[in-house]
């Protein structure tokens, strides 16, 4: 535990934590090994029948959210009465005995390194939580697994496991924090040597923070919200923090071209990035320098950002940092509709006056997030609220099976914050939004962090779900959107699923000619044979006009669509870098290509 | 391989229809004035943000589509874009439709009146109109009527607005704007007005593209318009227009909407209003223009009794599941979707592809009268100079025959079965009393006294053989209209027969290629999707197998014992074309110089000749539609070519050995050579 979360600066996402530092060996001991998070917080009905969020975590841990059973019972007619349970614990017998290479072991012992092949050890970090990896966690499933586990501790730690590797001819497979949606750490099943996931989780220090540059030096192993709060320690911060930060690390976000959600203000990573040194079967790649920009040819960081682990493992990286800001604020304004919302977030992007964050939910996700409403402490509160929804559907003629909201996240100095505020209101007023309080917005940000609990409750009825996300250009926002959800409901319908889905989205991130969207699809799976993916909704995204992803990567799960993406030259040049990089494929997740 | 998907080969007999109800049945019982008045609640499309005409209007203006447009013209003619915008406007004021829902009432009221006057009933089949009111309600919808008469875009909203079905807006051709009062009244009614050609003028196209989509999209209402572009004079369908169809399904193709339905419409007349008038259109008496006062002439048609129309609204195809492993979508992810392009190819010939298949829908659910099967027996009889006529019983007999084949091979027919065959021979025989004669209990068409009836004013005595000819002609073609009805049920069958016979031996190969020739000759004038020549072929090897007509080996094609006077039949189906085609060929090879415009003229002045000397047998084939069909074959093919541009303009440049060959392949007197099948 550490004090460090009380501080009222402290960055936007520690505000829904209680700090936990997960770089375990074992880290299935406080974390789920067949769903998301830790194991002490989960959605639950509890005796009353009542949704409730266990555990100290989060904000929400604690709480009863009287809204959500009816939500879910009349979104997917679950019913609280049919119960899916999934499988307690791991049965070891169902985990193939490892294929060990010997030799490999034998060099490796003497390194010192630590490893094992423990079975909890192995499934742990066989997969990363796609629907289709969880579902046939719980159901007991178990496929190829890694054979060992290491857990180098230095980079020169990794140095001696890649030359042992290629030495060896054992399969390497990086693992980080596991957050993969991509089947990206999946094993290949037709892979017949030791594969060894290099789990970089004990390297997690900063090594050296420069504040002449605005620099900090970090092992690639660190999670993300145990780098901001040292960096905090020291008063700064870098200002990256996907969705995921609580457990991603800084090599999966070099590896998988990561992206955060305050980017306006602080960039992605390929912004935020000024070194990388990246071990690969050939030696060690990096720069000489440090210069902020340079003109050497294709930058060979671009190789390296979005490898996903076929190349080689980040070990060491140099960020920018930025002083912590000083004030931060939240807030929501409610459009009478998606459209006037998507103008909204256009004409802000157009006088590039976005917000650290800024995020458009659909009428679907509003209502979510309504339902998410945990109890409210006293009767004036639920009076307010009611009369905040008497004042926007009635007064203001909002259809409230239309509206939708946008939460915003500033950031910086009191004063041009407030300023900042203003011009970002006054736009909105212009697409006929209306403030709807700093609540609501910060209610918005929580969820990010507890949808995914969600889907673990969600499982336990029959409901199933999945999320996806893509960028395009700002003349196809509203196509994609509704041709995306409408393709879902098709899709569910076509293949037999009896209630209608809920199929929802929201605009992430704004960019000056386009922006992020990001998809939700659940539903009702009884009666169903088998699970349905996202393949569907994909192909429909590509055919309007949306790329392949916007920072999931690609991994084994949208390979299929890579040719079609980036051109078949495009292809033949990643493909050649591989095969000099690597040419024994020792980095043998097979993802990307 | 493309066009697998467009005709799936599937027995006809097996396919299922609904039933029709009769909506003038209600509209005998109760008041006009109370059904016109009454309250009005259409389900729309979900999606839907009502607006107003001139809203519409100014979206178009305003629309990022137009806009490019308007600066490029601008630029090009270097005037200003405030100009340009002006002129967009004019467009669109002359073309907009200004739906009102008091003068649909007023038609409501008035139609009632005078369908219940001319038909005998109206019969809808209303689970059509069920899954229409879904599909209105889902997606964007496209009507699309088959086109026989004038009455069909009245008859359509007359329908809708009887079943409380969203009322569609009609593209139009601008020659009904010319009706004064009624061209408006039709624009308050939902039409909007196109001109016939505006080839290259691009606000043009811009305007009427954006005004057509924007309505479209919003799913303002549903959209209708004619595949075939204009009224069939011949009854058989048109080979589709593109253009429209082209501008429908561009918003689902650039993801603008998530799919379009298109709803095949097929309208059939047991008797057409406009039987005569075609027929003389045909034979070169210029159609009248529309006009006013021309339609109140038209009021002694009132005192007639033209039996019953039935109208069956088909299934509705989706246009994503038209497109779906067809069109590659993400062409259209690299260029900005408001900048006009050029359909690719592949765009083209899946338009084309769909537009074949939405025809062959609306044909396949025309209902069939017994009176066109008389039709079919009454024309070669006649053309078999049988001039004593055809006795009621032998009549009945090759109707009923004619029947039970046109059932087998998937016909919609109408035949009322709890009735005897003769008495509904005879009933059909007196609602087209016009036509044919019956004396002595034989029945004949009515050829001769033709001329007398109409041109009262005239003594016979004065009447030149070539008047006489035409006068019978005017008959021949009318009776032809009816038997067109049917043509698309027999014409894979007819093709193979008549390869068959022309073909040199039972080869299957042989035939084939036979097949190929008449059917690449043949697709002006039937319905036949380019492309599709294996599956078509295929199709006809199927129907006249099952129906014991033909044995088909790997090798061999064999006719069976029973199987002749069906191929007699088919082959008589097909023959006034093989002649007609034909006879062109002879007339072109015997040209020096001549031009488009000449040439139907001159051709038939040709045909009249040899007609009146005995040397032509079929009388049809004085129709300009098959000689129009028939120079467009041969433009298609190279044996004629058009000079585009430059003093020879419209100067038709021929290819007489071509032309020869051609001629004596279709009389079967070459075989079907190799070196004119590899032109093909």
């Amino acid at each position: 535990m550490c004090c460090l979360c009380n501080t009222k600066r402290a960055m936007c996402l520690l505000t829904f934590l209680t700090c936990t530092y997960i770089h375990f060996f074992h880290r299935q001991e406080i974390m789920k090994w067949n769903g998301w998070g830790y194991s002490d917080s989960k959605f639950l009905y509890n005796k009353k029948g009542q949704a409730e969020f266990t555990g100290k975590r989060y904000r929400l841990s604690g709480m009863i959210i009287p809204g959500l059973r009816e939500w879910m019972e009349s979104t997917f007619s679950a019913n609280l009465q049919h119960k899916t349970p999934a499988a307690p614990i791991l049965n070891s017998s169902a985990v193939q005995p490892p294929t060990l290479n010997e030799a490999f072991l034998k060099e490796l012992k003497s390194t010192g390194i630590p490893f094992s092949h423990d079975a909890e050890d192995r499934v742990f970090r066989s997969h990363g939580h796609c629907l289709h990896e969880i579902f046939a966690l719980r159901e007991g499933k178990i496929g190829r697994v890694p054979d060992l586990v290491v857990w180098p501790n230095c980079h020169n730690d990794v140095v001696k496991i890649v030359e042992l590797a290629c030495k060896h001819n054992v399969c390497l497979i990086p693992y980080g924090g596991g957050t993969s949606v991509s089947s990206a750490l999946e094993c290949p099943p037709e892979e017949t040597r030791s594969i060894v996931s290099l789990d970089t989780s004990q390297m997690n220090r900063i090594l050296w923070i420069d504040e002449k540059n605005l620099t900090a030096h970090v092992e690639a192993g660190i999670v993300g919200q145990d780098l901001e709060r040292l960096l905090n320690e020291s008063g700064y911060c870098t200002g990256h923090e996907p969705d995921s930060m609580e457990f991603s690390s800084l090599g999966g976000w070099v590896a998988t071209r990561a992206s955060g959600m305050k980017k306006n203000i602080y960039g992605n990573i390929e912004d935020l990035v000024v070194h990388i040194k990246m071990v690969t079967p050939r030696g060690v790649i990096e720069k000489s320098c440090q210069g902020p920009r340079m003109s050497t040819g294709p930058d060979v960081h671009h190789f390296i950002m979005g490898s996903e682990g076929t190349l080689g493992v980040v070990t060491e990286v140099t960020m920018k940092i930025r002083p912590m800001p000083e004030y931060q604020k939240y807030g929501s304004v409610v459009f009478p509709n998606f459209e006037m919302g998507v103008a909204c977030l256009r004409e802000v992007a157009r006088q590039r006056c976005a917000p650290a964050s800024i995020r458009l939910m659909d009428n679907e996700q509003f209502k979510f997030g309504h339902a998410l409403k945990p109890q409210v402490s006293s009767i004036f509160t639920s009076f307010l609220d009611g009369l905040k929804k008497f004042y926007i559907t009635k007064f203001k003629g909002f259809d409230p099976n239309r509206l939708c909201v946008a939460t915003l996240l500033f950031e910086g100095d009191r004063e041009k914050v407030l300023q900042h505020e203003k011009q970002v209101y006054d736009i909105a007023a212009k697409f006929g939004g209306l403030a709807a309080g700093e609540d609501n917005g910060q209610r918005g940000y929580m969820l990010t962090f507890v949808i995914a609990y969600l889907r673990d409750l969600g499982m336990d009825y029959y409901v199933i779900g999945e999320s996806f996300e893509t960028s395009m250009p700002w003349d196809r926002v509203l196509d994609i959107c509704r041709n995306v959800k409408a393709r879902i409901v098709r899709e569910c319908k076509d293949k037999g699923v009896q209630f209608p889905p809920l199929s929802t989205c929201r605009v992430t991130q704004t960019y000056d000619a386009g922006a992020c969207v990001y998809f939700y699809f659940a539903f009702n799976y009884r009666g169903l044979k088998q699970i349905a993916s996202d393949h569907a909704a994909r192909e429909e995204i590509l055919a309007n006009g949306g790329s392949l992803s916007h920072h999931h990567g690609v991994g084994k799960l949208r390979k299929e669509w890579m040719r079609e993406s980036i051109s078949s030259v495009g292809m033949g040049m990643l493909k050649s870098v591989k095969d000099y990089v690597d040419p024994n494929n020792i980095f043998g997740n097979r993802n990307l290509l | 391989m493309a066009s697998k998907a467009v005709y799936s080969h599937r027995d006809p007999m097996l396919k299922k229809r609904d039933d029709f109800e009769d909506m003038l049945e209600e509209r005998r019982n109760s008041s006009d004035l109370r059904y016109a008045l009454k309250c009005y609640t259409p389900v729309l499309y979900k999606g839907l943000t009502p607006c107003k005409v001139s809203e519409l209007k100014q979206m178009v203006l305003q629309s990022d589509q137009l806009g490019y447009v308007i600066t490029q013209v601008s630029k090009e003619k270097g005037v200003t874009s405030d100009e340009v915008t002006g002129e967009a406007a004019a467009i669109l004021e002359e073309m907009a439709q200004r739906l009102q829902l008091s003068t649909v009432r007023f038609f409501a009221f008035t139609l009632s009146k005078v369908f219940k006057t001319l038909f005998r009933s109206i019969c809808i089949n209303e689970e059509g109109l069920q899954r229409l009111q879904q599909a209105i309600h889902n997606h964007p919808v496209v009507l699309l009527p088959s086109h026989r008469s004038y009455m069909d875009f009245l008859l359509m909203s007359y329908i809708l607005y009887t079943y409380d079905l969203a009322l569609p807006v009609i593209a139009a051709g601008m020659d009904f704007m010319g009706m004064k009062v009624v061209g408006e009244m039709l624009r308050m009614s939902g039409a909007f007005f196109i001109r016939r050609s505006f080839g290259g003028d691009k606000l043009y196209w811009a305007v009427f593209s954006e005004y057509v989509k924007i309505m479209l999209k919003n799913g303002y209402a549903p959209v209708e318009f004619f595949l075939e572009g204009t009224r069939s004079r011949t009854a058989k369908s048109l080979t589709p227009k593109l253009g429209l169809l082209n501008i429908v399904m561009d918003p689902f193709l650039k993801g603008e909407v998530f799919d379009i339905s298109l709803v095949p419409v097929s309208i059939s007349y047991e008797r057409t209003l406009e039987e005569a008038l075609y027929a003389r259109e045909l034979l070169g008496v210029p159609k009248p223009k529309e006009s006013t006062s021309g339609l109140f002439k038209a009021r002694k048609i009132l005192s007639e009794d033209y039996g019953s129309i039935h109208v069956y609204f088909g299934q509705p195809v989706s246009v994503r599941s038209l497109a779906e492993s067809r069109v590659n979508r993400s062409q259209f992810n690299l260029i900005p979707r408001h900048i006009p392009t050029r359909p690719s190819e592949e765009i083209l010939s899946f338009v084309n592809d769909s537009a074949y298949r939405l025809v062959r829908a609306q044909e396949e659910n025309m209902v069939l009268k017994p009176w066109v099967l008389l039709a079919f027996v009454l024309l070669q009889k006649q053309a078999a100079e049988e001039k004593q006529g055809t006795a009621l019983d032998e009549l009945t007999e090759q109707a009923v025959w004619l029947r039970d084949l046109s059932r087998q091979y998937g016909a919609f027919l109408h035949w009322p079965d709890h009735i005897p065959p003769s008495e509904v021979v005879s009933s059909s025989l007196s609602l087209h009393r016009g036509l044919v004669r019956i004396s002595e209990g034989r029945v004949q068409l009515a050829l001769e006294q033709v001329g007398g009836q109409q041109v009262p004013g005239e003594t016979r005595g004065a009447i030149t053989p070539e008047e006489e000819l035409l006068n019978k002609a005017v008959v021949i073609l009318s009776c032809a209209s009816y038997r067109n009805q049917a043509l698309n049920v027999f014409i894979r069958p007819a093709l193979l027969a008549s390869a068959i016979h022309t073909a040199a031996s039972n080869r299957k190969q042989e035939i084939y290629n036979s097949f190929s020739f008449l059917r690449n000759m043949f697709s002006n004038e039937f319905i036949l999707c380019p492309g599709a020549t294996v599956q078509d072929f295929e199709e006809a090897c199927y129907l006249l197998v099952k129906t014991g007509t033909l044995q088909i080996n790997q090798q061999e094609v064999l006719i069976t014992e029973r199987g002749h006077r069906t191929l007699a039949f088919l082959t008589s189906v097909l023959d006034p074309f093989l002649q007609g085609y034909q006879v062109v060929c002879r007339f072109l090879c015997e040209q020096d110089g001549l031009t488009e415009k000449q040439f139907i003229p001159a051709v038939r002045k040709f045909i009249i000749k040899h007609l009146l000397t005995g040397r032509l047998r079929y009388t049809e084939v004085l129709s300009s539609d098959l000689q129009k069909n028939a120079l467009a074959a041969l433009i298609r093919l190279g044996a004629v070519q058009k000079i585009k541009g430059g003093e020879e303009q419209g100067t038709l440049k021929l290819n007489k050995v071509m032309l020869n060959s051609l001629e004596d392949t279709l009389g079967g007197k070459l075989p079907t050579q190799k070196s004119v099948v590899a032109h093909l």
